[in-house]
């Protein structure tokens, strides 16, 4: 399989989008392909650091709108 | 034990019967990755709280008016009006003016990154601001696909349709977002934990 297409395959693996004979597929290709497994650990890694990189909007932000929808169901009404 | 999650659809429709706790179980559902996709396509903490606002704001609106269709799910519809007005917002600020120091740094982000943690008490974590840094110092069409899919959560079918393009352009375009941040990440080993 063409490099480009394999790790594209896993980058669909590791986001959930593959079904149960790609993941066998792709499991196989880690097991047997040491560049691929880089790739999937490099990939892995920057995964968690996006992920701790989240943020939260101020809870302010959050009451402006639930005060927005509150005055404009009263006005409906 | 797994918790039962009450799906959006039915928050929705609650809400729409008159339920106001409703939108705020969606909104505290959702509001991580709708703010960290609009923070990272603005790349500004105030502008990424207004944007925040007027998007649930127009998602009120459009709810009430009942412009909203069923068959779209509520996050991708949200995250879809989040990233028009972060875009509106770019092209606007493109026409702005800027006044920078002798490093070419706009120094209103100076005043801004003052009062931030003046009036608000928020205190970000340098690495989170780092990583931000980088994120947003990718080309705008890797950045985008990496937004949409990583923080929004949308499939790489998703964000093909919102942005016109095929599915396999934007893995393609994820594909490189990951070797470009893991490039910029080596370069800098000590911002990065």
């Amino acid at each position: 399989m063409d490099e480009s297409v394999t790790q594209h395959l896993i980058l669909r693996y590791i986001y959930g989008e593959t079904g149960p004979a790609e993941d066998l597929k792709v499991r196989g290709i880690l097991s047997s392909n040491s560049e691929m497994m880089s790739y999937y650990k490099d990939a892995m890694e920057i995964k968690a650091q996006l992920n701790d990189a989240m943020e939260e909007p101020h809870p302010t932000s959050v009451s402006i709108i639930c005060e927005h929808s509150h005055n404009s169901h009263t006005e409906a009404v | 034990m797994q918790k039962d999650i009450i799906a959006d659809g039915v928050l929705l429709k609650v809400y729409l019967e008159g339920n106001e706790n409703a939108l705020e179980t969606l909104i505290k559902r959702h509001k991580s990755r709708i703010f960290t996709s609009i923070l990272l396509l603005v790349n500004d903490r105030y502008l990424a709280e207004d944007i925040f606002q007027e998007t649930f704001i127009k998602v009120i609106n459009s709810l009430k008016s009942g412009k909203y269709k069923h068959e779209d799910k509520f996050l991708p519809w949200a995250l879809r009006i989040a990233r028009n007005l972060s875009i509106d917002c770019i092209r606007h600020r493109g026409r702005i003016p800027m006044i920078s120091d002798n490093d070419g740094q706009n120094i209103f982000d100076y005043i801004k990154v003052v009062q931030d943690s003046c009036e608000r008490g928020m205190i970000e974590k340098e690495e989170n601001i780092s990583l931000r840094k980088l994120v947003h110092s990718l080309p705008e069409e890797q950045k985008e696909v990496l937004i949409l899919r990583h923080y929004a959560d949308l499939s790489f079918k998703e964000i093909a349709e919102i942005t016109n393009t095929n599915i396999n352009t934007c893995i393609g375009r994820m594909h490189y977002a990951l070797l470009n941040l893991r490039r910029m990440i080596k370069k800098n080993p000590v911002v990065i934990k």
